[in-house]
């Protein structure tokens, strides 16, 4: 019994002490519902996306995407096409968005997701229910894109700075 | 000792998944279009009439002027044709004389307009081929309708007319009309 509590102590220090929670949209799943070719900048509201983190000292958020908005029959949406926006990020001493510039309106700029981790936000020190906003768009549907149901999976990761 | 067991891997477990989380993202792409638009070599809409010059009875020639690119759009996901066809005999006005069935000729250009000059994806005729009352394939996509090629912004087909003029034929100005037609 005494090792077991003493391994679990042990496997708890190495346990990650930071936490990151998709609070928005419900279900985790954000549909942009159907947008027509050769049009653009589709996203908002249903593509906002709210996170909810819990750092134990300076972190990293990062976001990423598995591939390419793609359809069952393998068409793909332009691989730069969908694209992030900060627009809300608690508090200024806590974080600061990368890459850094900030527009008037407190906006980033648009950015587009890649294969990988993207940083999003840096935060400055521990922190607790930080919140960050952020809106997707699909920035542009070409002129002969193929009908379809296009799917994607968007994920965000926090890590130690 | 097992309970306890147990719920020190559910919580190791529960711990251990909170450092990412994922979102699911759809979008419905919908419309549709199966257009043709004709340009000239500049890019500009193409007038609807060329004229490709003065030629000796017996030659076989390619002006530059008989050039012009086919914006062929289509986002069926399946595979389309560009034909050429004789729609109007080239016929001189005034004197009713005509040249023969197949005197204007077509052929498909190897240079491209999409970026970074990639080759099209399908099959582009440029072996001169004969413009009839019959429609000729100048090019076929690929079996995805061109899908992806171009950004997804159409394939543009150069092509170049011609004519092959008959040895004995008379002097004159001939005029006709050639149909282009993009279908599945």
């Amino acid at each position: 019994m005494k090792k077991f509590f003493l391994l679990l102590l042990i496997l708890s220090g190495w346990l990650p002490a930071h936490d990151i929670e998709i609070v928005e949209p419900g279900a985790k799943r954000a549909d942009l519902g159907g947008v027509q070719i050769d049009s653009g900048f589709y996203g908002a509201p249903p593509g906002n996306i709210k996170l909810r983190i819990t750092a134990a000292g300076p972190a990293v958020i990062y976001a990423g995407i598995d591939g390419p908005l793609a359809s069952a029959e393998n068409f793909q949406l332009p691989f730069d096409g969908l694209q992030w926006q900060v627009y809300y990020w608690t508090g200024q001493e806590n974080g600061q968005p990368f890459p850094g510039e900030v527009l008037q309106g407190g906006r980033t700029n648009w950015v587009p997701y890649r294969r990988g981790e993207t940083p999003i936000i840096k935060i400055n020190q521990a922190v607790s229910n930080y919140e960050i906003q952020l809106g997707t768009t699909v920035r542009r549907i070409p002129a002969v894109q193929p009908n379809g149901l296009y799917t994607a999976k968007i994920r965000f990761a926090i890590d130690d700075f | 000792m097992k309970k306890i067991l147990v719920g020190g891997f559910l919580i190791l477990s529960l711990a251990l998944a909170a450092s990412q989380d994922t979102v699911d993202l759809a979008v419905s792409v919908i419309g549709n279009v199966f257009t043709l638009e004709l340009q000239d070599a500049n890019a500009f809409p193409a007038a609807g009439s060329f004229e490709l010059g003065s030629l000796e009875a017996g030659a076989e020639e390619f002006p530059v002027n008989g050039v012009i690119v086919a914006g062929c759009k289509s986002n069926t996901g399946r595979q389309w044709f560009l034909q050429a066809e004789q729609a109007e005999p080239l016929t001189d006005q005034i004197t009713g004389a005509r040249l023969p069935d197949g005197a204007a000729l077509v052929r498909g250009l190897l240079s491209t307009r999409s970026p970074g000059g990639q080759d099209l994806p399908g099959n582009l005729i440029s072996a001169p081929q004969k413009v009839t009352a019959r429609p000729v394939t100048v090019y076929s996509s690929t079996f995805r309708g061109d899908a992806g090629f171009n950004n997804y912004d159409g394939t543009y087909v150069p092509l170049n007319f011609g004519v092959k003029v008959p040895d004995a034929m008379p002097a004159g100005h001939y005029s006709g009309r050639v149909l282009l037609t993009l279908t599945e």
